[in-house]
Parts: C-alpha cells; sequence; structure tokens
C-alpha cells in the first residue's frame, strides 16, 4: 500500500504523465513541431507506429516529427481513456490511451484512429517518453469511413 | 474535516473506479470479450440498455454482450469526460461519462454518441459495477450522419 | 499546511477544476438537446458574478445576464449538442485560488437542423469563492465547424 507520502506521489505522477500526454498531442498540433516534440523524450526513447516506421534516439525521432510536418498539414489529436500505471520504483510507468485524431493529410481530409502503450521514465524528477507504441486501427478518407477504406493510400 | 489519508483514499478511489470503467470499455472493443466484461460487475448486477433491454445477472449480461461477436467485428471505445462520485461511506460510488464509439456493425460503419452512468461497490477492496446504463444519443451509418439517419435498427432485428 | 497537505489540496482542486468544466459541459448539452426549462440557473450558478465568455467566432460576452442570453440563444437553432471534452492541462497558482486550464472539445451538434462537427480548443481562467471553484473565464477558439457531409477540408465553416 506505501507510506502517505508514496501514495499521494503516486496520484500526482499519473497525473503528470496526463499532463505529458496532452503536452505530445499539442506538439502534434502544432504542426508536428519537432522541437517541441523531441524534447518529451529520453535520450535512448523508441518512437514506432503501424505503418509509419521506427525510430530510436532523439535524432531519428526529430527527423521523423520534421517529415511529418509536411505531410499532416492539420490535425487535431484527441488523447482520451488513459490507463496509467505507475512501477513500484516511482521512475517507471506505462499508458495505454485512445487517440481520435481529424486530420488533413496531402490535402485530404481523414480520420486516424490509434491506440497508443507508452512506457515512461522520470529523470530528474520530470516524465518523459521512452517507448512509444502507435497502433493504427484505421486512417480513412472523411468520405469513405474506415469500412470502405481502412488505410487511405497516401503518396 | 477528512484526515489526510481519508482524502488521499477518495482520490485513489476516484483514479481506480475510472480504470475499472476503461477496463469495461477496452473489453467491448472488438470483438466483445464478454468474460472479462462480466469480471467486472458483482453477481446480481444490472446493465439497462433502454431500447437494448435490461439484462440481469451476469449471465445474461454475459449472453448479451457474446452474441453482439456475431454483429459488431469492431469498436474503438472513446470514453471520457469522466465524473465520479464516492460515498461518504468510501464503498459506494456513481459515475457518468461521454463515450464516442466506431463500431463496424453487419459490416458497415458506424458513429455512436452515447452518454454512461454507472453505480459501483468496493467489494474486498475492489471497485465493481452493480449497475451500467446508458443513453443513446446517435447510433448513425458514417455515410448519413445523426441527422439524416439517428439510429440504426436494434442490432439482430 | 504540510507540504504533503498541499500536494493532496492541489490533487483535489484538480478535481474539482474538472468536474466544474464537465458539469458546465453536461448542463449545456442537456438544454442544447432540449431541456426545458432551459438550465440557465444551473450554469450560471457555475460562474462568478464578473464572467466573460467569448470565442473567435461569437465574441464576447460578459456578466450573467450576456452570458445566459448567448446561451438560451443558441437553444434556439440547436436541437442536439454532445461536447466531447478532453483534457485538461490545469495549472492552480500558488495563492491555490486561481486556476487555469486547457481544454480539447470534439461537439457533434445539430444547428438548424443540420449535422455539424465542431472542434475547438478552451483555455478557461477559475476562480475558488469561498472553498469552490467557479469557472471566470471561458476562451473557445473554434477550430472548424463543419456540415457533416463536407468535412473541414471542404468547408471549414458553413458557407451557406
Amino acid at each position: 500500500m506505501g507510506t502517505l507520502e508514496q501514495r499521494v506521489q503516486r496520484l500526482q505522477d499519473i497525473t503528470d504523465i496526463r499532463r505529458l500526454k496532452i503536452e505530445y498531442a499539442q506538439q502534434c498540433d502544432d504542426n508536428y513541431n519537432p522541437d517541441g516534440l523531441t524534447v518529451l523524450f529520453t535520450d535512448d526513447a523508441v518512437w514506432e507506429g503501424t505503418g509509419l516506421g521506427r525510430y530510436e534516439g532523439k535524432q531519428a525521432i526529430h527527423g521523423f516529427w520534421t517529415d511529418a510536418s509536411g505531410r499532416f498539414t492539420f490535425a487535431l489529436h484527441y488523447m482520451v481513456g488513459d490507463a496509467i500505471d505507475i512501477a513500484p520504483s516511482g521512475v517507471e510507468a506505462t499508458g495505454h490511451w485512445y487517440l481520435w485524431e481529424p486530420a488533413t493529410i496531402d490535402g485530404r481530409a481523414m480520420f486516424v484512429a490509434a491506440t497508443y502503450d507508452d512506457v515512461y521514465k522520470k529523470v530528474d524528477g520530470r516524465w518523459l517518453f521512452h517507448r512509444v507504441q502507435a497502433h493504427s486501427h484505421f486512417l480513412a478518407p472523411y468520405e469513405s469511413g474506415w469500412v470502405k477504406v481502412p488505410f487511405a493510400e497516401l503518396d | 474535516m477528512a484526515t489526510l489519508e481519508e482524502r488521499t483514499q477518495r482520490l485513489e478511489d476516484i483514479e481506480a473506479v475510472r480504470r475499472v470503467l476503461l477496463r469495461l470499455g477496452e473489453s467491448c472493443d472488438g470483438p466483445y470479450d464478454a468474460d472479462t466484461f462480466v469480471s467486472l460487475m458483482t453477481k446480481d448486477a444490472v446493465m439497462d440498455l433502454m431500447e437494448m433491454g435490461v439484462y440481469r445477472g451476469r449471465q445474461a449480461i454475459h449472453d448479451f454482450i457474446a452474441g453482439l461477436r456475431e454483429h459488431i467485428s469492431f469498436t474503438l471505445h472513446y470514453w471520457c469526460g469522466f465524473l465520479i462520485d464516492i460515498a461518504p461511506s468510501g464503498t459506494e460510488a456513481t459515475a457518468t461519462w461521454y463515450g464516442m464509439e466506431t463500431p463496424t456493425i453487419e459490416g458497415r460503419a458506424v458513429l455512436g454518441g452515447l452518454t454512461h452512468d454507472a453505480r459501483l461497490r468496493k467489494v474486498e477492496g475492489r471497485w465493481m459495477l452493480t449497475h451500467l446504463g446508458q443513453k443513446l444519443h446517435f447510433m448513425t451509418p458514417y455515410d448519413k450522419g445523426w441527422v439524416k439517419e439517428r439510429t440504426i435498427p436494434p442490432i439482430g432485428s | 499546511m504540510t507540504t504533503l497537505e498541499a500536494q493532496i489540496q492541489w490533487l483535489e482542486d484538480l478535481q474539482a477544476i474538472e468536474r466544474l468544466k464537465l458539469d458546465y459541459v453536461q448542463a449545456l448539452d442537456d438544454g442544447l438537446c432540449g431541456a426545458r426549462p432551459f438550465p440557465t440557473d444551473a450554469l450560471m450558478s457555475l460562474f462568478t458574478d464578473d464572467a466573460v465568455w467569448e470565442s473567435n467566432i461569437h465574441g464576447r460576452f460578459e456578466g450573467h445576464e450576456a452570458i445566459a442570453e448567448l446561451f438560451t440563444g443558441w437553444a434556439e437553432r440547436l436541437s442536439f449538442a454532445r461536447h466531447f471534452t478532453i483534457g485538461p492541462s490545469v495549472d492552480i497558482a500558488a495563492s491555490g485560488a486561481e486556476a487555469s486550464g486547457h481544454w480539447y472539445s470534439w461537439e457533434t451538434l445539430t444547428v438548424e437542423g443540420r449535422a455539424i462537427y465542431l472542434a475547438a480548443t478552451y483555455d478557461d481562467d477559475f476562480r475558488k469563492v469561498d472553498g469552490r471553484w467557479l469557472i471566470q473565464h471561458v476562451r473557445s477558439n473554434i477550430i472548424f465547424r463543419t456540415p457533416y457531409e463536407s468535412g473541414w477540408v471542404k468547408e471549414p465553416f458553413p458557407q451557406s
């Protein structure tokens, strides 16, 4: 169960991680700001997404966001359903999220639906992303919906 | 005036209730996992889905949820806006929340907008649902929208 | 107040502010879905006396009377509304009596018989008055308000 301090700290950690994910969402929505995003990751972080590739380390991650900002000219990342678990160590945590994302990709309106499995690390008192796994469920053109076209053909 | 421990417990209970409800929603992301769904409910739980029927007890609830698998091949439950109240007893709770869902029903993309409510009881340190309810605002074919066709006919009809 | 107590207070304040926003959203949605009488009193009881509501589309409204009139005006044009709110990111001032919060909102609306998707972000200010958090300032940034048939690329705001 832990001491009262530990219990309160755990609740604080959950709140801080929630905030970190929303910060991530906001940076994505700021035209995938590569600087604003990369600073949220540990040095040895890994980002991977279905159909989007795997990026290891800050430089690769920065490069990925820079590319994304050219193609996704608009996005709104609605991050919901967060299930965050703080490890007994108090410096590692996992999170599972749902993403609902209206986006404009290559000039076309799309609905993106994904779920995330994240691993977080607390470095010098601050929570950062250590691993992000984005599972794409659909990336459907607005006019078609996810049954007719579950994954749009992108150039 | 509540002690620090009581105040902490209440905050922990709110988070714990939220997690149980999220797990419930996740168990319904296709394919419907009826076993997990009912494991989060007390034996005498009631699920009131209004026009979709009222189901009493784990077996009836299990059968209904398992039956949905035939008709719904995929869903994502976007549950948010949780309003959770822990009773002064610390062993009863109520919750309301908003749900958006993206089911594929009989091979058709459908968009659902609902609000949900639940009552929970803390049983041996674990929060479990005694009652689950919902209000269907729309369950519309994706190509129609909630004005042209607010709800599809009940599943299985 | 000990550090531990201050931490617990902060977490409780965060909870209370989340609830406040949800109470606002739920009452507004119920009213816009046809609840009559329109829940003006319930809504206004969530605001400070010097409340301000503003958006990039609607303009700025100050005080209970103007804000209530804004909401009841909506109720004449909308027959359905659901605000799916995500967030918040909340900052509570050192005083413990002022706060600000940022939310995302995804809204499914029926405006004069048309299905509309509305996407917005909110930046709100709150004040604690006699131990109770109230909304002091709502700032809504509407990103698109698109007819269901069109989508935000073709028609980010209704043409007609």
